[in-house]
């Protein structure tokens, strides 16, 4: 036999009907670029006993946890089912080959089953609740996400067969075509020389262990969504950094309160001129790091940094709105 | 109350009790009609706005008095 190879690996992802029912085989099936797809917690150590010797004689196990997580480009169906995960509604409007996605936050979220194929060797994992979804770009290369999760049951299924395979797909979104809007202050975001960046949703659970079984009983309530962003910009005054301190631009005072700004961020799919993902703020609470300096020159950098919280009458704090050729997940 | 929908819409609302799946047309529905966590999701998507149902005065107003 030879030994395993790292890059034979496959991912797949399904919604399940119900908690506990594990779906047969994944929806959508795609390559990755990092991660362990399927990560087991195994908590046990030795016992503190006494006894004859100083050393311990037993030790307990008393949690297997299941974990998701892994890097992937950003394909352009199995995104929409991540994004129903961690949202919980979806709301689909427009006609095939253009169905227009848009994710609001609700009260509860589905159960997912997360595939993987390592060197054809099979592990599932059930009940899986999205915990956190990071989309991170860097100027023009495809944009890369890394989606976590928390599950249940670790099973071992004899069939890998996505419905779907996104493996080696040209459609993934880019940032080439897509849109990069920003402001400090106001929910009007305007163009910005935006260089790359991160958007990154946590909406971590603590699984329940309840006693009986190793294995989690449920993944867990969620905590409450924290919608974060990362831009790196390259500006030509330093009116960001005086909009977030002082509220304006030609400010002389620090503002006493956050100043609430927008955001629209959006990407194409590489491979339709109508497919793209733009997400949106309309209350985000910035925070601006002066350039740094340097006797060598160069362009200076400006790093935002924004929490998006919940408008009065939005659907989230971030609403991402998905344009794929998938009617309904 | 009466809600107006925008246009034709599928929504997929998960709730504690398990997923809530509708197909909407778009015109006029009643509340009633339509199950509250899908509606909610309607109206904070900007999709279902409630129609003002307030009474209109139809009743005949007097001609204005002229002068001269």
């Amino acid at each position: 036999m030879s030994p395993l190879n790292k890059a034979l690996v496959l991912a797949g992802l399904a919604k399940q009907t119900a908690k506990g029912s594990l779906a047969t085989n994944p929806t959508f099936g795609f390559g990755v670029t990092g991660g362990k797809i399927i990560a087991t917690g195994i908590k046990q150590g030795a016992a503190e006993t006494t006894s004859g010797s100083l050393a311990s004689s037993n030790v307990d196990r008393t949690e297997v946890g299941g974990a998701m997580g892994f890097d992937s480009r950003a394909y352009m169906k199995m995104l929409g089912l991540i994004l129903l995960g961690l949202y919980g509604a979806d709301t689909v409007t427009g006609t095939t080959p253009s169905f227009v996605h848009t994710f609001g936050l609700a009260a509860s979220q589905p159960y997912l089953s997360a595939f993987e194929s390592y060197n054809s060797l099979l592990r599932a994992l059930r009940d899986v609740k999205v915990t956190g979804l990071n989309m991170k770009w860097t100027g023009n290369e495809p944009v890369i996400i890394t989606p976590t999760g928390t599950g249940t049951v670790l099973s071992f299924p004899t069939t890998f067969v996505p419905t779907t395979s996104e493996t080696g797909s040209e459609s993934f979104l880019t940032p080439v075509g897509g849109v990069f809007q920003v402001a400090m202050v106001g929910a009007t975001p305007a163009t910005a020389r935006i260089t790359g960046g991160e958007i990154d949703i946590a909406f971590g659970t603590t699984p329940v262990f309840a006693s009986g079984q190793v294995e989690a009983d449920d993944p867990g309530a969620h905590n409450l969504m924290v919608a974060t962003c990362k831009l790196t910009v390259i500006p030509d005054d330093l009116a960001y950094w005086m909009q977030v301190v002082t509220g304006t631009a030609n400010g002389t005072a620090v503002s006493p309160k956050a100043q609430y700004g927008s955001l629209s961020i959006g990407f194409k799919d590489n491979g339709s001129t109508a497919g793209g993902l733009v997400w949106t703020g309309s209350k985000v609470a910035f925070l601006a790091e002066r350039p740094d300096v340097d006797p060598k020159g160069g362009n200076a950098e400006i790093a935002l940094a924004g929490e998006a919280v919940m408008p009065s009458s939005g659907v989230a704090p971030l609403i991402p709105v998905l344009t794929n050729d998938v009617a309904t997940y | 109350m009466r809600y107006a929908i925008a246009q034709d819409a599928h929504v997929e609302v998960w709730t504690n009790a398990g997923p809530v799946v509708a197909d909407v047309v778009a015109g006029e529905v009643e509340e009633s009609d339509v199950d509250a966590a899908v509606l909610g999701t309607l109206i904070r998507s900007g999709l279902a706005v409630a129609v003002d149902e307030t009474p209109v005065d139809e009743t005949p107003k007097a001609p204005k008095s002229k002068k001269g």
